[in-house]
């Protein structure tokens, strides 16, 4: 029975108490409602009071900022084959404090790293010595090979080596090795250009470095990145042609064989644009191995060295004469027996030639007089003379795309003394650089307007005034195509480039390829012969000053020769200077057989259809080869006159050893001025043996047999590249197609699985494309 | 002296007591479960967006990577195709094969209009043919 509540009589009821069970109720609620103004608050400070800490907080550990480096300019010839260019490459670097034995690890390592003994940073002291005075990071090898990373990675498996990582890194690489060494240049460790065009055009090549910021997670993964993207450096196409280039070093090399020379250069230039399709010069270097390269070799001898060029430069007196009307091809000369006296001094002809009376100024050309020569300048005046020989572009700089270049030496027409125009009428007292003699001719063989020699493609590089253009930017793909205005073959182009200017009519130059077709037939250049070709020339054999002495010397000489191929429509124009070759030192048997290898070659790969029947090959007579001396006696110049065109060089000229040189290796003494050709004398004349590049097997053409070889037929019109088309569906296929100018058969549906022929295959326009489809 | 008590089951049928009908309830509390499950939703909407970008974020980078690596390969594939047919190896294999030189005229290029007299241009001829340097 429940018990029963007892009736309470008082009136005065007590005040009534909260149930036990609504106050628990109310207790528990307020204990919630503080617990979520702890929370709220909480929050409150951390998200809204503490925002900007964390904030920063979060930034510093999870976001990084890198200097990413810009990707290297791309070097590419003048059909787009790489000559130069930058790939990532693994370099190796360690964490010292995370090494056990450093010693240990050095030899290990070292072992592996150091391939290449003129690399002393990687030697096992070197690396050793880096481990010992870094605790967070040092060096173990930069840039090594694929191979090397290889074999560093099998032996961090292998030992369980600790701290040792691996990082990317940018690679310049020259696939042709010694091709065009001297005009490309190098790159050092710290992708600078140190030489040649690498170092001409180092802003351009080089870049702009990006940054990039990123966002790690506590893994050291990355959320998001962005980045301020690197501008890669330019692409530049030059107007090299490496396989023309390849053909011009092979020549000289086998030159250098059989003359031992202490150096030869040889320069191709197309005549109708006056683009440098090669410059080759010996002895060389291997851009990859630009440690083991000492500073002659990286001397460009085609622009920083000048030498007299004796009888090459009668071209110039000549063209002078003729253009002047002083006299026609076919008047008469007086040789007067080969000797002249000029302001009290006595010019000899060559001993062959003395006893020569009158002839024709064709033959006073092709047999190399001096008499006439200086008879000839004599009627052109020395005013008009001199203006004439600054006109062809002597005594000043050519403005070809390299650095170091010089501009030669020519004292100003009032400085010249009374027998200086018998002087630089034969070539002397006067100092050329190879190009310009190239361009001399090429100016003969053009018609008569001088062009300035190029090695860049025309409209990539604007001048400092209007800043870069826009073309050429490095996407990772090579550019289009190159840069040259379109041109009429075999005309000059229009409008003409900067400083192109006409020097002779067209009518002067057409009879100066004449006679110079005549040096080559009848006169001093007859192993400039070539074969199915008509070619035309000047030898010139100079003597050179020897330093210890300062007056010319009788055993070393330069053997040069100035030519042009064909002679009716010249393609090309090639220049040999072969600086004190042993033995025989004439221009007519040292340097013109240079030429006729080099054009010959040139002329079949150009495919310049002949223009003379084609003979078979014969060993010339002994007739052909009797070499009749050019100049090579004694030469009686005014050496006093040559130094002082030398003193009046600025100072930024070569030549005078200060400025801008073509390499980074130590400056050449001030107050040179003798003809730099002679500073190479002590350099062996020998090529560069690089076991990374064997040199080309010097062989010559075989003796032809009696029967006619067989002939072979090659399609030379315009060919086009066969895109790729895998992955695309059967619309975009027949479009690319279309667009190459290409057929094409879809057998199957879908995208194209397969196709013949390969991407990238040239065929003749019209073509049929193959592609096979599948879903 | 206590009671003494002895505990025993007492049945209680509460089968006649029914929950009165509350509808203004009902309405509020189907209103708040609506409400919930919005926010709800909502919520897992910007933590699966938050969490998709994040994964998102991984994606691209990785593609980004991948796309590098492809352009970098192809950049040295590129480098050995020129370290391939560099003229001097390709001259030099070629001689080992024993080819020889082409003699002038032993080439014939079959343009249309060949013409000796004609001007030329020092261009270079299509990358393929049959001469060896």
């Amino acid at each position: 029975m429940p018990s029963a509540v007892r009736p309470s009589r008082n009136r005065n009821p007590a005040p009534r108490v909260m149930p036990l069970k609504r106050a628990r109720f109310w207790l528990i609620c307020l204990f919630f409602l503080s617990w979520a103004i702890l929370i709220a608050a909480r929050l409150f400070w951390l998200q809204v009071v503490l925002h900007g800490d964390f904030m920063l907080r979060a930034r510093q550990q999870q976001q990084r900022t890198f200097d990413v480096a810009p990707r290297r300019g791309v070097l590419y010839d003048r059909n787009l084959r790489e000559l130069a260019m930058t790939v990532q490459v693994d370099s190796i670097f360690a964490v010292p404090s995370e090494i056990a034995d450093k010693q240990v690890a050095a030899h290990a390592l070292a072992a592996i790293v150091h391939s290449d003994p003129y690399d002393a940073s990687t030697s096992e002291e070197q690396i050793a010595a880096r481990l010992d005075a870094a605790r967070n990071f040092a060096w173990i090898a930069r840039r090594v090979t694929a191979e090397t990373s290889e074999r560093v990675k099998d032996l961090i498996k292998a030992q369980d080596l600790k701290g040792i990582y691996f990082q990317k890194e940018f690679q310049r690489f020259y696939p042709d090795n010694e091709i065009a060494a001297q005009v490309l240049g190098y790159v050092g460790m710290d992708d600078k250009g140190l030489g040649g065009l690498e170092l001409k055009f180092e802003p351009q090549l080089h870049g702009v470095s990006g940054r990039m910021y990123t966002a790690l997670d506590a893994r050291r993964h990355v959320l998001g990145s962005s980045e301020r993207e690197p501008r890669p450096g330019r692409n530049l196409v030059l107007t090299i042609d490496e396989n023309i280039q390849f053909m011009a070093e092979r020549a000289l090399d086998h030159a250098m064989e059989r003359t031992h020379a202490a150096n030869g250069t040889v320069v191709v230039q197309d005549v109708h644009t006056g683009q440098i399709l090669a410059l080759a010069i010996r002895p060389t270097f291997n851009p990859n191995l630009f440690r083991r390269a000492t500073p002659d070799l990286l001397r460009n001898h085609a622009v920083s060295d000048v030498y007299e060029p004796g009888s090459v430069f009668k071209l110039v007196t000549y063209s002078a004469a003729l253009e002047q009307h002083a006299v026609a091809p076919d008047d008469m000369i007086d040789c007067q027996g080969g000797q002249i006296t000029l302001a009290g001094r006595v010019i000899h002809d060559d001993k062959s030639d003395r006893g020569l009376g009158k002839i024709t100024v064709s033959d006073a050309l092709a047999k190399s007089s001096d008499v006439a020569a200086v008879k000839l300048a004599l009627k052109v005046g020395q005013d008009r003379f001199y203006q004439y020989v600054r006109d062809f572009g002597f005594g000043s700089r050519t403005g070809a795309e390299m650095p170091g270049e010089t501009r030669g030496l020519l004292q100003a027409v009032n400085k010249w003394s009374p027998s200086s125009i018998g002087s630089v009428a034969i070539g002397q007292e006067i100092g050329v650089t190879p190009v310009q003699l190239v361009s001399m001719v090429s100016t003969i063989a053009n018609g008569g307007v001088y062009l300035p020699p190029r090695v860049l493609m025309l409209g990539q590089i604007d001048d400092a005034a209007n800043g870069q253009s826009a073309s050429g930017v490095n996407t990772g793909s090579a550019p289009k195509a190159p840069l040259a205005a379109p041109q009429v073959p075999g005309e000059l182009p229009d409008p003409l480039p900067p400083g192109a200017h006409r020097v002779l009519s067209t009518m002067t130059a057409a009879q100066m390829r004449k006679m110079m077709e005549g040096v080559v037939l009848y006169g001093t250049g007859k192993r400039a012969q070539l074969n199915g070709y008509s070619s035309g020339g000047k030898t010139g054999t100079a003597q050179k000053i020897d330093p210890a002495t300062g007056l010319y010397s009788k055993t070393m000489h330069i053997a040069s020769f100035a030519g042009i191929a064909p002679v009716n429509n010249p393609v090309i124009a090639v220049a040999v200077i072969i600086d004190s070759p042993q033995g025989d030192y004439y221009g007519a048997t040292v340097s013109a057989p240079v030429f006729a290898e080099v054009a010959q070659q040139v002329l079949e790969y150009l495919a310049v259809p002949h223009d003379i029947d084609l003979r078979r090959h014969r060993a010339l007579s002994k007739a052909d080869l009797q070499v009749k001396e050019d100049d090579a006696h004694a030469q009686t110049a005014d050496i006093n006159a040559l130094y002082a065109a030398a003193n009046d060089l600025p100072s930024d000229d070569p030549l005078r050893g200060g400025g801008q040189t073509s390499a980074a290796g130590p400056p050449t003494a001030g107050g040179q001025t003798q003809v730099n050709a002679t500073q190479t004398a002590a350099v062996s004349g020998a090529p560069v043996n690089v076991p990374a590049s064997p040199q080309p097997v010097a062989t010559h053409p075989p003796a032809e047999s009696q029967a006619d070889p067989p002939t072979v037929i090659v399609a030379s019109e315009k060919t086009l590249r066969v895109p790729a088309l895998i992955g695309l569906p059967v619309r975009k296929v027949i479009e690319q197609a279309a667009a190459a100018g290409l057929e094409v058969q879809i057998t199957g549906s879908g995208t194209v699985r397969e196709q013949a022929p390969a991407p990238g295959t040239m065929v003749a326009p019209g073509t049929k494309i193959v592609v096979r489809c599948g879903r | 002296m206590r009671t003494p008590e002895f505990p025993f089951p007492k049945n209680f049928d509460n089968s006649r007591l029914v929950k009165a009908p509350d509808p203004a309830r009902t309405r509020q509390i189907r209103l708040f479960s609506a409400a919930c499950t919005i926010l709800l939703s909502l919520s897992m909407v910007y933590g699966l967006q938050h969490f998709s970008a994040i994964e998102g974020g991984y994606r691209i980078e990785s593609e980004k990577q991948a796309r590098e690596q492809l352009r970098e390969e192809n950049r040295e594939l590129r480098l050995t195709e020129a370290q391939l047919t560099q003229p001097g190896r390709i001259d030099r294999m070629a001689r080992e094969l024993g080819l020889a030189e082409p003699q002038p005229g032993q080439v014939v290029h079959s343009a249309a209009a060949v013409d000796a007299s004609a001007p030329a241009l020092a261009q270079a001829v299509p990358e393929r043919t049959a001469t060896s340097f």
